[in-house]
């Protein structure tokens, strides 16, 4: 075989580089603005009639609502269902619905169905949050609560009325937005956490390019060809799958 | 170590036995003289040393380093990635929670030390003696005494320095084992390698209600890095226990001092002292390493004697002897055990061989508590050849075999001892057992995983200059290898910015205001914390936004709630809790206490209302508010009690 050449390799290593960072400044992602319990109660189940929702306040803007459902149906059924959201209470003014988003029955536990809105949320507003169930639903729907006043700014709502002080939906609020947009943000309120990603970042490209120098530079001198193709398609497989895991 | 001239040996070599030197000599002074005479022994003894140490030098031939420009790039930038690390998870540990040990009782005592604890009484159970891993911490409490640093600082010097020399201590050995590249890579495995828990990635979000892959991981990163099979990963060690660094750094220093002997490149009788005494102080430091240690030295003072070097072999059994006896000197576990007395503490270990060949998981910490990574029942204790053993630590058991193998093949025994040292070690968990800390035995767990990546590095090296006639499949195995062992790491290296990302209390300004009063009053101060924590687990988490462990740590306070030391927490546990419940005099008084550190926005009704009638009533009085009002501290009227 040919030697490799290297200027041809290094500017594929540097193009592919540049390319993903472009993509992972510029694509934009869900990021997760709260954390939600992990453990909590079944709730329901509801339905046209017996609502269930939550009170709450933002500290952050929002564009999507995930919460987990469990649909009481054969493994693999779906249905569609609903979010909308009320400003000041529960019999607050209509502020946004989302799309009809399906969740599915899983053998491994709830769906965590992300309700997308069209509009972003504001921060610091006083929303109810409801999940609407249609009323064809063949099968019983049920959210998770739990207990522990885990979210302090709200409460939640079971038939317009409200739980227990210490009881809340479990629910996760998320910011689509892309990295260049989240930097803002960090940098106002994250420094140190954006200091370290960038200098994680920065010590990882430079090890990765004197590792691969070295590598083919080695191989160069003492390995056969296939050794230096097997190494960079592997490297190259393994990260792609890591950054698709990741993405997911 | 005469004629050696490789710069990578003989640093290497020195910082980490510097280590040991300093850990040993601190602990010894101070068992007879007050701390501050014990510190200035210890610098009067090894300031000189050092300073003859690179005189010494400065008039020798240059040092050969022998290492590429490419090389040396790889190094330096792995090294400053795992400095960061490093640095990143010790500040993580203090400020934001990581993990709880090291606030909670290691810093701990070191700013107990520094303000006049000698003998070192334990901050949770004040009338009792901490008998076990406090090398590190007293290191640190030297340099607090000498420079005024304080104990977030003089802790972060000691990991840095810590992490260096044993990372340079480890080069130092393997290549005296082996050669130059295995030392390089076995240094860098020993820093990432980890359970293969990222092999079951696409399995995530592992049962939470979030859609993010990263969050859930971020969330599960302690246990992603731990695995269900107990044991810590180097990386874990700094933010739980960084005195244990300390002991590790010791360990490398025994490792090469005594592999020098073995090869006859080291002057016997200086060796021998100084390698006794370096033995000594890793055991004081970390007490598990003593039989691991023991074991491998053993065993190479054996094969030395069967291959009729009975020089050499007499001085490692020597090496062991010498070391075990030093160990007694200083306050330790070994001291501790001799002579027994009726005022002893009584052992909670004993042998059995009932669990051989089985290792601790982390059931035996949390019980009922599963696998996240992988499918299996809660169960208490593996097989060391499990399918669950196999699916995370697959490439210790490639590497114990493996390396065994190349040393058979090559003819070159000693190349086996890493392999065999890791086996040793994961034997332990199954013949030695803790009644009082079941989970405790994992610790031999984390000494076996940690050198079966310096058994793997040896694998590695071999399979990558591994020529057969037929297939040149070596090079790709080795890089497998790594992948496994390190894949993990990597993973959990993209989720370092989230250690950071929030701060434990949201009222670190009061919080710290309130501590330096307190640290500035006369020690000791007993304290009770309202509200705070009362059983193990609260203790160890961030109940009340970690109040408990900035009043123990920078606030220098005792509170007699009860931990875990030598089975006393009985002993505390009901009075504290009476006193928490009542504030009434006779009760505060029973425990001897002379504050109470109370944080206003997180008390109930009702302890509101118990602090409002001890201030009628005059049990206590203000003494001190913070700006803001999220700490108050009140003083204990003496003489409140009937």
């Amino acid at each position: 075989m040919q030697p490799l050449n290297h200027r041809l390799f290094n500017g594929l290593l540097v193009t592919i580089t540049l390319a993903s960072w472009l993509w992972i400044l510029m694509v934009p992602v869900a990021w997760p603005l709260n954390q939600p319990d992990r453990t909590g109660f079944r709730l329901g189940p509801v339905s046209e009639d017996v609502q269930a929702g939550q009170t709450f306040v933002a500290s952050e803007a929002f564009d999507i609502v995930a919460v987990p459902v469990w649909l009481g149906a054969p493994f693999g059924n779906r249905l569609d269902l609903q979010a909308t959201l009320q400003a000041g209470g529960v019999d607050g003014a209509h502020v946004a619905s989302s799309r009809p988003t399906p969740a599915y029955s899983r053998e491994s536990g709830p769906d965590v169905v992300e309700f997308i809105f069209e509009t972003t949320m504001p921060r610091d507003t006083s929303l109810y949050l409801e999940i609407q169930v249609p009323r064809s639903s063949p099968w019983p729907v049920f959210l998770i609560a739990t207990r522990g006043d885990r979210d302090s700014t709200g409460r939640l709502v079971m038939h317009r009325n409200f739980g227990h002080v210490d009881q809340d939906l479990i629910y996760q609020l998320l910011r689509q937005q892309s990295v260049y947009s989240r930097m803002s943000y960090w940098s106002t309120h994250h420094p140190f956490a954006l200091v370290v990603a960038i200098t994680v970042i920065t010590l990882v490209h430079v090890l990765a390019y004197i590792t691969v120098r070295t590598l083919s530079e080695t191989v160069q001198q003492r390995l056969p060809r296939p050794s230096v193709m097997m190494i960079t398609i592997g490297s190259l497989v393994t990260a792609t799958y890591f950054a698709l895991v990741m993405a997911h | 170590m005469p004629a050696e001239r490789r710069g990578i040996v003989l640093i290497g070599t020195g910082t980490s036995i510097g280590v040991g030197l300093v850990a040993f000599l601190l602990s010894a002074c101070a068992r007879f003289f007050p701390f501050t005479t014990a510190v200035a022994l210890t610098y009067a003894i090894t300031v000189p040393i050092t300073i003859f140490a690179v005189w010494k030098w400065r008039r020798s031939p240059p040092l050969k380093w022998d290492l590429s420009n490419p090389v040396l790039g790889l190094v330096g930038t792995m090294l400053v990635i795992v400095l960061l690390v490093t640095v990143v998870g010790y500040v993580s540990s203090v400020w934001h929670a990581n993990s709880h040990e090291n606030l909670l009782i290691q810093l701990a005592l070191t700013e107990h030390v520094t303000a006049g604890n000698w003998p070192p009484v334990h901050p949770w159970e004040p009338d009792t003696i901490q008998t076990y891993r406090f090398g590190g911490q007293l290191w640190a409490a030297s340099i607090s005494t000498t420079t005024g640093a304080g104990v977030f600082t003089v802790g972060l010097a000691v990991t840095v320095i810590a992490v260096l020399a044993l990372l340079s201590g480890l080069v130092a050995a393997l290549t005296l084992l082996s050669d130059k590249i295995t030392g390089l890579v076995g240094a860098m495995l020993f820093a990432v390698a980890g359970p293969q828990n990222f092999l079951a990635l696409p399995k995530s979000p592992f049962g939470e209600f979030t859609v993010s892959t990263a969050h859930a991981l971020t969330i599960h990163r302690s246990r992603l890095l731990q695995g269900y099979v107990h044991a810590s990963s180097f990386e874990q060690l700094v933010s739980f226990s960084f005195t244990t660094l300390v002991g590790l750094s010791a360990a490398a220093g025994v490792g090469a001092i005594a592999l020098a002997i073995a090869q006859g490149q080291a002057r016997i009788l200086p060796s021998l002292a100084i390698g006794s005494l370096v033995l000594a102080g890793m055991s004081v430091t970390s007490e598990h390493l003593l039989p691991v240690m023991a074991g491998m030295l053993l065993l190479g003072a054996l094969a030395l004697s069967i291959g009729k070097q009975p020089r050499p072999a007499i001085s490692l059994a020597g090496l062991v002897s010498f070391g075990s006896i030093l160990a007694v000197i200083p306050y330790g576990p070994l001291a501790a055990m001799l002579p027994p007395t009726s005022s002893s503490p009584r052992s909670f270990l004993r042998l059995a061989t009932d669990l051989l060949f089985t290792l601790p998981t982390r059931e035996s910490l949390s019980p009922g508590s599963q696998s996240l990574f992988f499918l299996t029942d809660p169960v208490p204790r593996v097989s060391l050849i499990d399918p669950l053993m196999w699916k995370q630590f697959g490439w210790v058991l490639v590497a114990i075999t493996g390396s065994s193998i190349i040393a058979i093949c090559h003819r070159r025994p000693r190349l086996a001892i890493p392999g065999i040292g890791a086996l040793l070690a994961l034997l332990i968990p199954g013949i030695l057992h803790d009644d009082l800390n079941p989970h405790n035995t994992a610790r031999f767990t984390t000494v076996g995983i940690l050198l079966a990546s310096t058994a793997l590095a040896i694998v590695i090296v071999n399979l990558w200059r591994w020529r057969p006639a037929t297939i040149r499949i070596g090079p790709a195995i080795a890089i497998c290898l790594t992948g496994l062992a390190s894949g993990t790491w990597l993973v959990a290296l993209g989720l370092l910015p989230s250690l950071v990302y929030q701060t434990e209390s949201p009222v670190l300004d009061q919080e710290l205001s309130a501590t330096s009063f307190t640290s500035a009053l006369p020690y000791p101060q007993r304290a009770l914390l309202l509200p705070g924590p009362r059983t193990f687990a609260e203790l160890n988490s961030s109940l009340y936004d970690g109040m408990h462990k900035y009043a123990v740590t920078f606030g220098r306070l005792q509170v007699p709630m009860g931990f875990d030391n030598l089975g006393d927490r009985d002993r505390y546990a009901a009075p504290y809790a009476q006193a928490q419940d009542t504030l009434q005099a006779d009760d505060l008084a029973a425990l001897n206490i002379d504050l109470l550190y109370v944080a206003p926005n997180l008390l109930t009704p009702l302890q509101k209302d118990l602090v409002q009638t001890a201030l009628a009533k005059g049990t206590i009085q203000p003494l001190f508010q913070s700006s803001g009002g999220a700490r108050m501290i009140y003083q204990v009227t003496p003489h409140a009690a009937s």
